[in-house]
């Protein structure tokens, strides 16, 4: 059968393949299979290497399996203690302390961290690099790279309301610590007696350890055992993992989550452009059939078998394929490579040599020779099916008949024109059905991605807005007695109503399932009722002046613990609580980063901590609406709090609408990625539309000849086709906009799930009228072509025979 | 009708057999019957031309005994095959040794050059190795007066090239059976001799010929005219020999 191939058949491939006039269709097919296989080339690739990158740059590293946090902090010998339980392999201190900075005094100051090791060059776990310059010296720094610092830089840093002048030694990169393109902020490195002289506080704040053969049982025996030794010796524990836990595998960078949620995003729409991209390949074969049934038909009528036929169609659309592959796998390992990079700078790691990856590498090579001859099955089925004398012994016009013929018959206020063209529509309905495929996905994912839009924007002000209702939020460093600072917040004329919470952190637990593990809470004490937080919720009540020992609790954390209204959960607020509470009720909260939020009655907190009458949390509303005005108050209220010896934690944000607005940007870039793929979906749907139209131009040729000599000029001619898009258009709208709701709905739980976060779903009405337009625009625009080749058919050449 | 059976090769036995066949086409809710119960045999190299008037059922029963169409009752053996038995790829498998059609339109696949046009039905049968087979197309070109335009393209040639190109690929397998719908309606006077010219060299050597015709000289020149009129043979002359010579000697 093969040797067919290498008769004149070939031939006739080659000219269908690179041909006059038939180069370009080949570089569409071709370029089809290729946007898709090419991203997932890329994707997978960049996966791939991005995790080895990740894996190795956290193993060379020496990751942690224990990660507490200890106060006061302890000392070395304290530390190597911990080194001989028999659970523990290794163990190490980490002195870590929030600081502020600024470049030079003509600077604001800004968030950073202050840190110390025991030794710089006997490091144990999550080893630094030392970058450029050097080590940590008696009176010199090192700073984390990615802020513009570098050796021989002099830096102003505010440690206990003090200023010092430091002079930078060096630079260095640390695996551990969240570099500036994922939003960290400095960290400078001191010597540890350094670190001491200046803050005033000695010892280890964090612990470092290692178990022989990690698993994650064995892992929590071990903190349990580091943490049992370490409370016996009067020390405070509480997790101190990048992710809020005690333990963690050695080998899963703090990152993933978040590697993993980009991923998945980048992976939807790698496989939405191939098999978009497979759905213009379907059009093109079909195409070709079209084109090409005659000689189908005179092919068997010389003595071709079906298998010979099929053979030269599939020949085709291999070929197509194996084009596609040889640019997939170049560009693809170089786009992998690029997006590898990228990420890995953003994490601080070192991104390894250009290399291909051998996974991405077999799918796409599988991909792009097995899904064009997948998808051209059946058009060349069909055509190969077709009799000689369905494709060569009939010369007249064919088509029309059915009921929908018989139904614009009766509607004689159409005209003629307009009928034709609605029959002409649905003459072919699987081509039509492919491309409405195309239509109705763009225009789903594109109401869906606005309605994504849409919840996070009312989640993150609306929502917030209606739970929080304050204009500006402080965060003390220490707790401060709350009637003070109300008196002093009161008598800035601007201030209408503050309200004090006292929030801290705790490790929460179920009381009857001990087993079912802690997580990490943000407890806040808040007063019964209050004026500047309305709770929303979702089962039970909320606190009430007379309650003591209830909690509310998020949804998330009610789900994670598996508890229910009337059960009791246990705080572990580390070295000052370990007590019951009972809950009363859920609360939704809208949170990022799968956040736990529990709520008490704020004098019950107080009496447990030792607080009593003392918060850290300030939440003020002012007498303005404007938010300029308001950010211009809150910077007014930091300068009346230091007058009195109050330094709020410097943040970005004071104020709640630029918090909410801070919230909305830091998704804003997953909703773009969602965005890019709508538009991708929508560009392919245009093409797909365009194609099939001009494929029925192609198979109506002897229609349009007779339309021309019976009179119809180029108008009528264009009528006609771009009624037949537009009509595809807005029946694809038509079916689009009620299952955008559940796209919508859908796609927010995937961004939700990728972030971790929790959003109110409200979808967007407005955005399907927006997309009402664009389909019809791009409708329009895809006719354009194929009505321009209409008209230019000659009326001769149509109506001879062949 | 009028028939009368001469043996003119002494086979014994009809190449095609033509039994009650009718062919109905459906028109909207109805259908119209083009051939209402046509009966004929044709015996192994008999010439036969088929006339009468247009849309009367000529090109239909050409298609019917090239397998190209299927009667809606009757029978068709043509070669030795009963072909309403055999389904459309059977039918193609059975063309490619048996039959070599002449169609009214040429249908050259425009991609190929006139000689690989001839080419084509050899590589599918597998017939011949290749070097033999571009010989024997550059042959069969020759005969019909198109050695020089062999490498051309059919959309460089005129209507009447192709079709005698075509007439040149009829052959290419060299099938027993030939049929040609109006083979030389598209030939000046002189193209059209030297095709039928042709014709009857295939006639001496073996073959059988069936041809739709609407030259009535050509017609006349062939031993034996199918006259077809609103889908039944109203007749069916045999010349002899001698008659034959004397029209030709005209």
């Amino acid at each position: 059968m093969l040797k067919l191939l290498q008769g004149v058949l070939f031939k006739k491939i080659k000219h269908d393949l690179f041909g006059a006039g038939n180069g370009r269709r080949t570089m569409q097919a071709v370029l089809s299979i290729f946007a898709g296989v090419f991203a997932l080339g890329a994707i997978l690739g960049a996966l791939d290497l991005v995790s080895q990158d990740t894996t190795k740059s956290w193993k060379d590293a020496s990751a942690a399996s224990i990660f507490l946090g200890v106060a006061p902090g302890a000392s070395e010998d304290v530390i190597a203690t911990l080194s001989k339980l028999d659970e523990v392999a290794e163990t190490e201190g980490d002195m870590t302390m929030p600081i502020q900075w600024r470049p030079d005094p003509s600077q604001p100051w800004q968030s950073a961290t202050l840190k110390a090791r025991p030794d710089y060059d006997d490091q144990r776990f999550f080893s630094y690099v030392l970058v450029e310059g050097q080590w940590p010296e008696r009176k010199t720094m090192a700073v984390h790279e990615g802020y513009d610092l570098q050796a021989r830089d002099q830096v102003e840093l505010e440690i206990n309301g003090d200023t010092r002048s430091v002079e930078l030694g060096g630079t260095l990169r640390a695996v551990n610590v969240r570099p500036s393109g994922l939003g960290g902020t400095p960290t400078f490195y001191t010597t540890p007696s350094h670190f001491e002289e200046i803050t005033g506080r000695s010892g280890f704040s964090v612990i470092y350890g290692s178990i022989p053969q990690y698993t994650s049982e064995e892992a929590e025996a071990a903190a349990a055992a580091m943490e049992d030794k370490l409370e016996r010796q009067g020390f405070a524990v509480s997790a101190a993992s990048a992710r809020g836990q005690k333990t963690a595998s050695p080998d899963e960078h703090f990152s993933q989550d978040t590697l993993d949620g980009v991923f998945l995003i980048l992976g939807i729409m790698g496989v939405a452009s191939l098999l978009l991209g497979l759905l213009l390949v379907y059009n093109t074969i079909s195409a070709i059939i079209s084109q090409q049934v005659s000689q189908i038909g005179v092919l068997k009528a010389i003595g071709a078998s079906r298998t010979q036929i099929l053979l030269i169609y599939f020949t085709i659309a291999f070929i197509y394929g194996l084009l596609a592959m040889v640019l997939s796998l170049v560009f693809g390992a170089l786009a992998a490579h690029a997006l590898r990079t990228l990420l890995t700078t953003m994490l601080g790691i070192a991104p390894g040599r250009l290399t291909l990856s051998s996974t991405a590498a077999i799918v796409q090579i599988v991909v792009s020779l097995v899904a064009p001859l997948l998808v051209a099955t059946g058009p060349i089925l069909q055509g190969s099916g077709i009799t000689v004398r369905e494709a060569i012994s009939t010369y007249g016009l064919t088509g029309g008949g059915g009921w929908l013929d018989t139904l614009l018959a009766r509607l004689e206020f159409l005209s003629r024109m307009i009928t034709m063209a609605i029959s002409n529509t649905f003459r072919n309905k699987i081509r039509v059905s492919l491309v409405l495929v195309a239509l109705v996905g763009a225009g789903m994912m594109f109401i869906g991605v606005l309605s994504v839009q849409n919840s996070i924007s009312r989640t993150f002000s609306d929502i917030y807005l209606e739970i929080f209702q304050a204009d500006i939020a402080f965060t003390l460093p220490e707790t401060e007695r709350t009637s003070e600072l109300t008196t002093l917040s009161l008598d800035y004329a601007a201030v209408d109503t503050v309200e004090m919470h006292l929030n801290t952190q705790a490790m929460a637990s179920a009381t009857n399932d001990p087993d079912a593990g802690e997580e990490t809470t943000s407890v806040t004490g808040i007063p019964v009722p209050s004026s500047v937080y309305q709770p929303t919720i979702t089962s039970g009540r909320w606190l009430l002046p007379e309650d003591s020992l209830a909690v509310v609790v998020n949804d998330a954390l009610a789900e994670k613990l598996n508890v229910a209204i009337g059960d009791w959960i246990t705080l572990d607020i580390s070295g000052k609580s370990e007590r019951e509470w009972q809950i009363v009720g859920f609360m939704y909260e809208p949170t990022v980063g799968n956040a736990n939020v529990a709520y008490l009655p704020q004098r019950s907190l107080q009496e447990e901590m030792g607080e009593v009458n003392k918060a850290n949390q300030v939440w003020i509303r002012v007498n303005t609406a404007n938010p300029l005005e308001t950010s211009r108050h809150a910077t007014n209220l930091r300068t009346i709090y230091a007058t009195a010896g109050i330094e709020p934690t410097i943040i970005d944000e004071d104020t709640l609408t630029e918090q909410t607005a801070s919230q909305i940007d830091s998704l804003s870039v997953l909703v773009i990625l969602l965005f890019i793929l709508a538009v991708i979906i929508a560009a392919v749907g245009s093409i797909a539309l365009s194609g099939a139209l001009g494929i029925n131009v192609l198979e109506r040729r002897r229609e349009i000849g007779v339309l021309r000599s019976i009179g119809a000029g180029n108008r009528a001619i264009a009528t006609l086709f771009i009624t037949e898009g537009v009509l595809i258009g807005w029946l694809s709208w038509l079916i689009a906009v009620p299952f955008s709701i559940a796209t919508g709905n859908r796609l927010t739980q995937a961004v939700e799930s990728a972030l971790g976060a929790d959003f109110i779903y409200v979808y967007s009405p407005l955005s399907s009228l927006f997309w009402f337009v664009i389909v019809t625009v791009l409708a329009v625009f895809a006719s354009w072509t194929p009505t321009r080749q209409a008209i230019e058919v000659s009326v001769r050449e149509s109506l001879s025979y062949e | 009708m009028n028939s009368s059976h001469t043996d003119l090769n002494g086979s014994g036995s009809a190449l095609i057999d033509v039994r009650n066949v009718i062919k109905r086409f459906p028109v909207g809710n109805d259908h119209v019957t083009i051939l209402k119960g046509i009966s004929f045999q044709i015996e192994r190299g008999e010439f036969v031309s088929i006339v009468g008037p247009s849309g009367n059922g000529k090109s239909t029963l050409l298609n019917m005994i090239t397998g190209i169409d299927r009667p809606s009752e009757g029978n068709i053996n043509a070669v030795g095959q009963e072909l309403t038995s055999l389904s459309e790829n059977e039918l193609a498998l059975w063309r490619r040794h048996n039959v070599g059609i002449i169609f009214q339109f040429f249908q050259m696949l425009p991609s190929l050059s006139l000689a690989e046009n001839i080419m084509l039905p050899m590589d599918l049968a597998d017939k011949y190795t290749p070097r033999e087979r571009r010989e024997r197309a550059l042959h069969l070109l020759d005969q019909v007066g198109l050695a020089d335009q062999a490498a051309k393209l059919p959309t460089e040639v005129s209507g009447g090239q192709q079709q005698r190109a075509g007439i040149a690929r009829a052959v290419a397998n060299d099938p027993p059976l030939i049929i040609g719908d109006e083979p030389t309606g598209r030939l000046d006077p002189k193209g059209a001799v030297l095709c039928f010219e042709l014709f009857e060299s295939w006639i001496a050597a073996g073959k059988t010929m069936l041809m739709v015709t609407h030259d009535k000289a050509l017609a006349d020149r062939v031993a034996r005219k199918i006259e077809i009129y609103d889908g039944h043979i109203t007749a069916d002359h045999r010349i002899d020999q001698t008659a034959m010579q004397a029209r030709m000697s005209v």
